[in-house]
């Protein structure tokens, strides 16, 4: 059975996959890789299916073991590569055999990297996924991040991926790419808008808020404005991911994978998933906007998303 | 509210089946998740509209969940200037908390949390400035007029009364939750002994 071990372990890598559905009404977040499109694109070069569990690896840095023989392939920030101590292309997937060193290095563009193995980490699912939420010591392996020592088993793997073919298709698709000066997150108002004070509401629009480095699989801080929504009496209620929420100090939140499944503060709306996921990519002080668009805009923005995504992995399944 | 919101959800989850991936009820909201490629909310709407007219009763019983809980200074450190605030005497306030009958109104916040709605006008309690880095596991508060017990140590900003001793969270149960929206829970005052026989932690 192939497996491997953590030599060096990075800044925060845990176990990852789609995370956990049907749970939110009893408290269970939703977990799950933060770029499921980078994770998606990981599986398919190493012939998993798009949501099998894989590394997320936080700003690079981790170096693994290998014994078997199978395929590896890091998607989404961009980092150094290097197996056996050879720099080898951050696109493609490469096949490594038992002794074999697999190192990331440095993170040069954004946060989050994806490692897929062929077969996917075995461990248990805990209530539906492998997915790890460190907050409430759930699931990946004991609830927690990976240490130097950890030893994983990877599931069986239909055979070794398909190296040669697929290299050329994926490139820079799944690397993130640089961003422009300043990043645009479209976003349906909702939730307390019509409640909100006309000062937050404008404040929001009119502002440019840049990504605090305090952000992280809960949430991304946002500072440079404080909005003052008026509101006092704050009802408990659920959040969704992209929720653009609103604390008494008037600096926003948009609210990720392990966000609280309830939240008090007041809420303005929702930032659409393809302009958060790249906002979980951005580094500290980048400069976000906000933009308001229609449930029509989004909706038809999410079906450009799917159907790209779609179009990619077909592309890279065709023999 | 609560008992409408459980009928409201159950309906839509049963008119929207396969489309609706989660429901969360809060004191005043009810959020559907749901599948665009399967519905859209003006479906969802509908079938809200729908059940608005119709106003039928529940088919699910609330249960009545009683809990043990440990109050003294020790085992909630708030105990004594809950009563100076309110202007009662601890007996007081612990009768007072024990004689309703509250209903989970929302869980949430942590996995098995859960909301319970209303603690009598004279209990009523300011949140604390700055909430506790760490509330022990078990810790049973107040805020507003809303009480609830941490299933497990967490920071938290409520004031604390006592000890319940009861698990709330099981990966072993299925739902891994003891107290649901919609259910009804009371608390009854054991002393430490009882708290320690009944598996509570100091």
């Amino acid at each position: 059975m192939n497996s491997f071990r953590i030599l060096e372990a990075g800044l925060s890598t845990t176990i990852q996959d789609g995370g956990r559905r049907g749970l939110l009404g009893i408290g269970i977040t939703q977990g799950g890789a933060t770029d499921p499109f980078m994770m998606a694109l990981a599986n398919t070069l190493v012939n998993n299916p798009p949501d099998a569990a894989v590394l997320e690896l936080t700003l690079g840095g981790l170096q693994l073991e290998v014994t078997g023989a199978f395929s590896v392939c890091l998607t989404g920030a961009a980092c150094e590569l290097a197996i056996n101590g050879k720099p080898v292309d951050m696109a493609g997937p490469h096949h490594v055999n038992t002794g074999d060193l697999v190192t990331v290095g440095k993170c040069h563009q954004g946060i989050y990297s994806f490692l897929a193995m062929s077969g996917g980490i075995d461990t248990a699912p805990v209530l539906g996924s492998r997915s790890t939420v460190v907050r409430e010591n759930l699931g990946g392996l004991d609830g927690r991040r990976l240490r130097p020592g950890d030893s994983l088993l990877l599931g069986d793997s239909p055979g070794v991926g398909r190296t040669k073919r697929t290299r050329r298709d994926a490139g820079g698709a799944g690397i993130v790419s640089e961003l422009g000066s300043c990043l645009t997150l479209r976003f349906i108002p909702g939730f307390d808008w019509e409640e909100c004070a006309p000062s937050a509401t404008e404040g929001l629009l009119a502002s440019e808020f840049s990504v605090s480095s305090e952000s992280n699989r809960m949430a991304i801080r946002l500072t440079g404005s404080h909005l003052q929504t008026g509101i006092s009496e704050a009802w408990s209620e659920a959040t969704c991911y992209g929720c653009i929420q609103v604390p008494s100090d008037g600096e926003p939140f948009i609210l990720i994978n392990d966000r609280q499944t309830m939240g008090g503060y007041p809420k303005l709306g929702a930032v659409i998933a393809t302009d958060c996921r790249r906002l979980t990519q951005a580094r500290a002080d980048t400069q976000v906007t906000f933009q308001a668009i229609t449930l029509e805009e989004a909706k038809h923005l999410a079906w450009l998303e799917t159907h790209y995504q779609e179009t990619l992995q077909q592309a890279l399944n065709q023999p | 509210m609560t008992d409408f919101l459980c009928g409201l959800s159950e309906h839509l989850c049963a008119a929207n089946e396969g489309a609706v991936v989660d429901s969360v009820i809060g004191y005043r909201t009810l959020t559907l998740f749901f599948s665009e490629i399967i519905t859209d909310h003006t479906g969802i709407l509908t079938a809200a509209e729908q059940y608005r007219h119709e106003a039928r009763s529940r088919a699910e019983k609330s249960e009545l969940i009683c809990l043990p809980v440990w109050y003294s200074e020790e085992s909630g450190s708030d105990l004594v200037q809950v009563a100076q605030h309110c202007g009662l005497s601890v007996d007081e306030v612990i009768a007072l908390h024990t004689e309703t009958i509250y209903v989970a109104a929302a869980t949430g916040f942590a996995p098995g949390f859960s909301y319970l709605g209303y603690t009598p006008e004279a209990l009523k309690m300011p949140r604390l400035d700055t909430p506790r880095r760490a509330v022990p596991a078990g810790s049973v508060a107040i805020a507003d007029r809303q009480t609830a017990v941490y299933p497990s140590s967490s920071p938290g900003g409520w004031r604390l009364i006592g000890r319940c001793p009861t698990r709330l969270f099981s990966l072993d149960w299925n739902p891994p939750v003891r107290v649901k929206v919609g259910d009804r829970v009371q608390f009854y005052p054991i002393c430490q002994d009882e708290f320690l026989a009944l598996g509570g932690v100091l």
